[in-house]
């Protein structure tokens, strides 16, 4: 066929309209992508957790320790009555949880943020002090705000017993990190550097943080010496002088019945006594 | 070769470049896949432990999980709830550029809680491919051309060799009708100047022999016209060889009428000669070439072919004359044909005119001599 010119045209014109059409069809098939999503547009709020009689708190994890106890101690006050404390779901997840009606009251390890506070109120109780954690064969007894600015800058990488430094952070946002940038300047800039850099590991929740100080030779991660002391934790502490962050209950509109009963348990003697026990400052508890 | 190289040059612009985004594409998709597979993981395990409430700490894993366990390359992840509700009212699934989509369900248990979506962008093999394009298209100019012109240089050489053989078969062809010419020309020289004068001589002699008393004399003048009749045959063979005389004093068609009947006469077989001359002159060469092709043509149906009929054509246009001799005699096997024949001889004679030679033949089925020569060689 190829021999006569017709031929070969026909030929070539076969050849690029096949090419062209195998070409085409792959991009196009290519181009839409697979599945594509779907959204609903209309936001409708999750079922509510929240009991007849029961009270349902959650929020962030660093608040969860001293809650459950103030807890148990309050419905062994005052039989009936039904108070569950979740797990984590961060300061955020409780302002969130609040704000759709799912839980009771919410947990916060931080203050509120522009924009949060439409139609919430806020009640302080509690303030810990902001520890370096550390895995018990960290030799290091204290450290001042220099050393920890050449441990997560990353200059400082053996202890004194030549085990290596490991740092666990936590995700950016996190209370304690926070409340340590706030206390050392130097500290937040290193901090958010290293975490730019991707120089060490990160975790995202406070049970993980505990989990890791306490698998890893040679970690250090910042932490709160209530979360530690109420949990019995194995680890070493290293104050860090003058760094503290402050625990709060958040709620919407008024509290119920057995919130309030509650929230006037935390700031009564047994309350306050509970806390000091654990490691915390009582804060009276008051919107 | 124009039209296939332009056919080549369009399947490298742009096969390679839509291979190459296709393959990117479907790499997209994989990696979009393991990266949603990694988030409904992150997310079922709080979903198993956490109802309702583990969607307000999905935010928190959400961002964990996209900074330190997704490919740079994930351009949106987006988890909805069992309504297909984004769970953070802010997500949005528009994305900067194109991208491929995967999702995975969240489950609790058996229960489906939510599911996980995830994007992956494609925009950069978007860009290499255009790039890709960009230099297939200059490699498929360049093959496309080296296709076009290569083959128009061969072709070029090629022709030019055609051109120097046709030339010289032309000045072959010349040549040999010159030959031809020359020949005649000699032998009708040698027919009428030596020929005659031996002729003459001959008279000359009988007349001397007739005349004279003297024994010895008469004796001389039989001996030298002996000798005079070897000269006067020799001659007729040599003039005979060089060319047939015959074509000169009555003309082709003339001459060949004469051949014919004389076959016809002495062998016993029919002879039917068609002549379609009209005007027509040939030139010599080819008026001898015609004239000794069937010549031995009708020699070897007399001596081998054992025929009951022969068919002999001559037609003559402007353009070519074509000569046919066939018999329906024994015919012979084609492959058993010796080379350095009479025909043979013809048939390179032909072709030296610039004309060609066929013989078509098979045992029983008789033999067709078909030759096609120039007017004008």
């Amino acid at each position: 066929m190829l021999r006569t010119r017709t031929g070969a045209i026909v030929v070539s014109v076969l050849l690029v309209l096949g090419t062209l059409a195998v070409s085409v069809g792959l991009i196009i098939v290519d181009a839409r992508g697979g599945v594509q999503p779907r959204f609903r547009t209309d936001h409708a709020r999750p079922p509510s957790l929240k009991k007849s009689g029961a009270l349902v708190i959650a929020g962030s994890g660093s608040n969860v320790p001293i809650t459950r106890r103030l807890a148990h101690a309050f419905q062994v006050a005052n039989p009936g009555v039904d108070v569950v404390v979740h797990d984590s779901i961060g300061s955020t997840g409780g302002v969130r949880a609040v704000s759709d009606g799912v839980i009771d009251v919410g947990l916060m390890s931080r203050p509120l943020r522009a924009g949060e506070g439409e139609g919430l109120s806020t009640a302080r109780y509690a303030r810990v002090a902001v520890v370096i954690a550390a895995h018990p064969d960290v030799p290091q007894r204290d450290l001042t705000a220099a050393g920890l600015v050449d441990i997560y800058s990353g200059k400082r990488k053996q202890w004194s017993n030549k085990h290596k430094v490991v740092v666990i952070q936590r995700e950016r946002g996190d209370s304690g990190h926070r409340a340590v940038a706030a206390a050392i300047p130097e500290f937040g800039k290193v901090n958010e550097d290293a975490w730019r850099r991707g120089l060490f590991r990160v975790v995202y929740s406070d049970r993980a943080m505990e989990a890791a100080l306490f698998a890893t030779s040679g970690a250090v991660g910042i932490s709160d010496a209530g979360v530690i002391k109420v949990q019995g934790l194995a680890l070493r502490t290293l104050p860090l002088s003058g760094v503290t962050k402050e625990l709060s209950f958040v709620w919407r509109g008024a509290l119920s019945a057995s919130a309030a009963r509650f929230v006037a348990f935390v700031a009564s003697a047994e309350g306050v006594r509970i806390l000091r026990e654990g490691g915390y400052e009582a804060l009276g508890a008051k919107p | 070769m124009l039209p296939l190289s332009i056919a080549l040059m369009v399947i490298v612009a742009v096969s390679a470049p839509t291979a190459y985004y296709s393959l990117r594409v479907r790499d997209a998709r994989t990696r979009a896949g393991d990266a949603v597979a990694r988030v409904a993981e992150a997310l079922e395990r709080d979903a198993a432990t956490q109802p309702v409430l583990w969607k307000y700490n999905s935010i928190k894993v959400l961002r964990h999980v996209r900074e330190f366990q997704l490919h740079a390359n994930v351009a949106n992840v987006v988890v909805v709830d069992e309504r297909d509700a984004p769970i953070d009212p802010k997500a949005t699934t528009t994305t900067a550029g194109p991208v491929v989509w995967a999702s995975a369900p969240i489950r609790a248990g058996t229960v489906r809680v939510g599911r996980a979506w995830v994007a992956v962008s494609i925009g950069d093999a978007r860009r290499s491919a255009i790039l890709l394009a960009f230099g297939f298209s200059l490699l498929g100019l360049f093959l496309g051309g080296l296709m076009y012109l290569l083959p128009l240089r061969i072709l070029a050489g090629a022709e030019e060799e055609l051109r120097r053989g046709e030339r010289l078969r032309e000045l072959s062809g010349r040549s040999a009708a010159l030959a031809e010419t020359e020949r005649r020309a000699i032998a009708r020289d040698l027919h009428d100047s030596a020929g005659q004068a031996l002729t003459a001589i001959r008279i000359n002699l009988q007349l001397i022999a007739d005349k004279t008393d003297s024994e010895r004399l008469s004796e001389m003048a039989a001996s030298t016209i002996g000798l005079s009749d070897q000269a006067l045959e020799e001659i007729r063979r040599s003039v005979e060889s060089l060319g047939p005389a015959i074509l000169d004093d009555v003309g082709l068609e003339t001459a060949l009428s004469r051949m014919c009947s004389d076959v016809d006469e002495r062998s016993g077989v029919a002879v039917t000669l068609t002549c379609n001359m009209g005007e027509r002159r040939l030139s010599p060469a080819v008026e001898t070439t015609c004239y000794r092709i069937i010549q031995e043509g009708l020699t070897n149906i007399e001596r081998h072919a054992a025929a009951s009929e022969v068919t002999v054509t001559l037609d003559v246009d402007t353009e070519s004359a074509a000569v046919t001799v066939q018999d329906d005699g024994r015919g012979f096997d084609p492959e058993q044909y010796r080379a350095g024949n009479g025909l043979s001889s013809m048939r390179a004679r032909a072709e030296l005119l610039g004309g060609e030679l066929t013989i078509t033949t098979k045992p029983g089925r008789g033999c067709v001599i078909h030759a096609v020569l120039p007017a004008l060689p």
